[in-house]
């Protein structure tokens, strides 16, 4: 009976009123593939920082090698021999690989480059990689500098390495050469506990899958026993039995009655062609994306976050210009003019997905930021700012949204996630869009206020705005949308709508799996 | 003031403009201790002689007619987030484009030439900073870079300027021409130098002070310079707001340089307003980028500079004092406002 590598002891961790994770006991043992899985939200996150030494938990305990350990800071977690690759590395960009190694490691005085290079030329071989030491690391894909940072986290002593979602942002070719580096890992005994949302990578590689849902841990089976169906279903409605039956047609898959998708003959608002984007890291977030968004009508863009969805709101939003194909919405092309301000006044709503970089000012008050989507309409005065109507529209949404403030002068980063949420949505709304572009309208609210968005929604849907609807959340998929896309590994499925389609099948495409 | 927008992005900046100057304050006494005098017989002349005396207030007012100028500047580019550092070359750049325009203006009546004669003066200012301006718009350049260089471009073309195409007919001294007396901002007060400049400046602070917290372009600025992501969301483009507010930061540096030449010198010459970029960044951060503290921000480094000349006079103490306390500023004013972000990693 060996020791494990990694015990994790009924570990709980609350943030304000969320748990993000409930009573979680996971073991690894040396040599082991672990996939943790589960949709956005569901607690993965968290246990990877309490794991790596970023949060610590409420409650419970992390035991290394049999002994148990606090984790207080990522150091602590790196000095114990664990090593974490992150979604988003942490790179300089004119070093070389083998600079990039040295660094933080390296002791003072002159850099000795040829040890260095037979360091990394050793660490690499051991894993059967390919990697030139003196080559830059701006000048790697996204790939190569995921290479990098593996080589980076095993250039230490490692016993556990976390690797956070690493075939997301990898073509299917280079996602077959990184599962060779961690089959070697494994025969070196390295632990390995891989953070992933897509099923292929746990087929593919993983000896065991762990799902969470809601902060739980719902099953945690060997690979070997567990079906596609099963944890697709596991990971949608947390339904623990189901993960090992196979092609059980559970009761999740049931549509509940809705009304009929509307007549197709009113007018095409947002039609997009062929589109290929990029994310801002230069790799591929998705192409030949095509569909046609009609007034009156909720199209759903599905998806695990990261395949392409905020690429495309923003690129439909006027931040950034497809490198292939076109959109048009209103009447503007994207291989014209294309900016924020003519999308906006052509009655472009934007809900973005990143609250805090675009949607919200944190140091100006609840009016100034409600002036800001309104900024090039004349409705707060074409050269004097009519301060006091700002101030009005917004004390309306403090009533209206229930928005928890102390007024309209209060800053808005004092609010809550919750309710900076609903002052976006209030903005948004305010004008009576044509067109709005809803990433996550409902992320951070508490189950009333997620309802009575969906109201809103449904109630613009009905006076005949178009509205792209970007969640990663099945139920409020089937609670709103009348078609659906599915965005994942590059590529779309549908649209089809979703009167035709159940939730297996889109829960199926979002893991990738046709 | 109603203004909540306004108040708001003040809050904990002013604590920090607090802190910094009791830090400059402790610092200042601990130097003139080093110097061997009293700290409160010194402190007694510097408060005495720059702000209580008739002399010494005037004095003090005259030189904070230029400091509340280019303070505005710097205050109206620093809320943008975007740093002007050039203040001295569009100061003087505006000063030379006004002399050279000077002999066509001289024929005119004083009620439209002096006008005429300042809006030059802060035309040639607004292109000083507009080349900045390009290349941080067109080009991706870094501003505090540009500026600082066009500074040094602008000392050498005055400087030839001044030995060349504008200098005295007499061709002595390396100087302009006396301007021309119908070009001279008239003196407000017989027996001091206190000129129309002052009305100038404090027109200029209710005219910012209406573009920060009333105008379209004043929320763009203040969105720009707090979220550059969130600007952009909203339809603004960064780029606009840079050229235009370092246009806008040049334009009140120019106007600070002719209205220094025609209410004070008379003429241009070398290093006649040496020295008051920096100040300006000072006055500006003391005043926390609000446009009505700049004048009050400004008044007060004027008197401590009047202070300091008679310090230097009566006691050991040398001028270069009211240097160590413009640093102490800046420093003070960085690291305050870098101490709260380090605490939240």
């Amino acid at each position: 009976m060996t020791v494990p590598v990694l015990e994790l002891t009924r570990l709980s961790k609350r943030y304000g009123e969320v748990t993000a994770v409930a009573g979680l006991s996971l073991k690894l043992e040396p040599g082991e593939v672990v996939a943790l899985l589960g949709e956005n939200g569901a607690g993965k996150s968290t246990v990877v920082n309490m794991i790596t030494g970023m949060t610590r938990p409420d409650t419970g305990q992390i035991h290394l090698q049999g002994k148990e350990v606090h984790l207080d800071t990522p150091r602590d977690a790196l000095d114990r021999g664990i090593g974490v690759v992150h979604q988003h590395y942490a790179l300089v960009g004119n070093f070389t690989v083998a600079e990039t190694l040295a660094l933080g490691r390296a002791g003072p005085g002159v850099l000795d480059r040829k040890v260095l290079h037979a360091d990394v030329r050793r660490v690499a071989e051991r894993i059967g990689m390919q990697m030139d030491p003196a080559a830059l690391v701006g000048s790697l894909d996204v790939a190569g500098q995921q290479r990098v940072e593996i080589l980076k986290a095993l250039s230490r002593k490692v016993s556990l390495l976390v690797l956070d979602e690493p075939t997301a942002v990898l073509s299917p070719e280079d996602a077959a050469r990184l599962f060779d580096v961690v089959r070697a890992l494994r025969a070196d005994g390295v632990a390995i506990l891989m953070v992933t949302h897509r099923l292929a990578d746990v087929f593919a590689v993983c000896d065991r899958a762990a799902v969470m849902h809601s902060g739980h841990l719902v099953c945690d089976l060997p690979v070997a026993d567990a079906t596609k169906q099963g944890l697709i279903s596991a990971m949608i409605s947390g339904d623990t039995d189901t993960a090992q039956i196979p092609g059980s047609p559970g009761q999740a898959n049931v549509l509940p009655d809705r009304p009929p998708t509307p007549v197709s003959d009113t007018p095409i608002r947002v039609s997009v062609r062929n589109l290929k984007l990029l994310r801002a890291n230069g790799s591929q977030a998705v192409q030949g994306l095509g569909f046609d968004i009609r007034a009156g009508e909720i199209m759903a863009l599905a998806g695990i976050d990261g395949n392409g969805q905020s690429e495309l709101v923003q690129c439909l939003a006027g931040l950034n210009l497809p490198v292939d194909g076109t959109a048009e919405i209103c009447g503007c092309r994207s291989d014209g003019h294309w900016t924020p301000r003519l999308l906006r006044n052509a009655g472009v709503a934007h809900v973005p997905d990143d609250r805090r970089r675009y949607g919200i000012i944190s140091d100006l008050s609840l009016s100034a930021n409600m002036m800001l989507s309104h900024f090039f309409s004349p409705r707060y005065g074409r050269t004097v700012l009519d301060r006091a109507r700002a101030r009005d529209d917004t004390r309306r949404a403090i009533d209206e949204y229930d928005i928890r403030t102390t007024g309209p002068d209060q800053p808005i980063g004092r609010l809550s996630g919750g309710n900076q949420q609903k002052l976006v949505l209030a903005r948004e709304l305010l004008a009576g869009p044509r067109v709005i572009l809803a990433a996550h309208p409902s992320r951070g609210l508490d189950i009333r206020t997620i309802g009575a968005v969906q109201d809103i929604l449904r109630r613009q849907r009905d006076a005949g705005a178009a509205i792209l609807l970007v969640s990663a959340d099945l139920d409020e998929i089937r609670a709103l949308a009348d078609r659906v896309v599915v965005l994942a590994a590059g590529t779309a499925f549908g649209p089809v709508a979703m009167a035709d389609t159940d939730m297996a099948q889109i829960g199926a495409w979002m893991a990738g799996h046709a | 003031m109603r203004s909540k927008l306004y108040m708001l992005v003040l809050d904990r900046d002013s604590r920090v403009a607090l802190m910094a100057l009791i830090a400059c304050a402790l610092l200042l006494l601990g130097l003139i201790a080093l110097a061997g005098e009293s700290p409160l017989r010194v402190l007694a002349i510097l408060i005495g002689d720059g702000f209580l005396t008739r002399a010494g207030l005037a004095d003090a007012l005259v030189r904070s007619i230029p400091l509340t100028l280019t303070g505005l500047g710097v205050a109206l580019s620093f809320r943008a987030g975007v740093f002007n550092i050039g203040v001295d070359g569009q100061l003087l750049i505006g000063a030379a484009l006004a002399m050279a325009c000077a002999p066509l203006l001289g024929p005119l009546p004083s009620v439209l030439a002096l006008p005429l004669l300042l809006l030059v003066g802060t035309l040639g200012g607004a292109i000083w900073g507009g080349i900045a301006g390009i290349l941080k718009a067109r080009f991706g350049a870094n501003e505090i870079i540009a500026t600082i260089m066009l500074n040094y471009i602008a000392i050498q073309m005055v400087s030839w300027l001044i030995r060349g195409p504008l200098q005295e007919p007499m061709g002595i001294f390396p100087r302009s021409e006396k301007l021309a007396a119908s070009l001279r901002l008239p003196v407000l007060f017989d027996g001091t130098r206190l000129s129309a400049g002052l009305i100038v400046a404090a027109l200029a602070c209710v005219a910012v002070w209406f573009l920060v917290a009333r105008s379209r372009y004043g929320y763009a600025l203040t969105v720009t310079g707090k979220n550059a992501d969130a600007a952009r969301y909203g339809g603004i483009q960064p780029a606009v707001i840079a050229f235009s507010v370092l246009c806008l930061s040049g334009a009140l540096a120019g106007l600070a340089g002719i209205v220094e030449v025609s209410g004070l010198h008379g003429r241009l010459q070398e290093g006649f307003a040496g020295g008051i970029g920096i100040t300006a960044i000072a006055v500006a951060l003391l005043a926390r980028l609000s446009p009505l503290w700049v004048p009050v921000a400004a008044f007060g480094f004027a008197g401590l500079y009047v202070g300091s000349d008679a310090i230097a006079r009566l006691t050991a103490v040398p001028f270069p004092l009211v240097h160590v306390i413009e640093g102490t500023i800046v420093l003070a004013f960085l690291v305050l406002q870098i101490m709260p972000k380090a605490k939240d990693l």
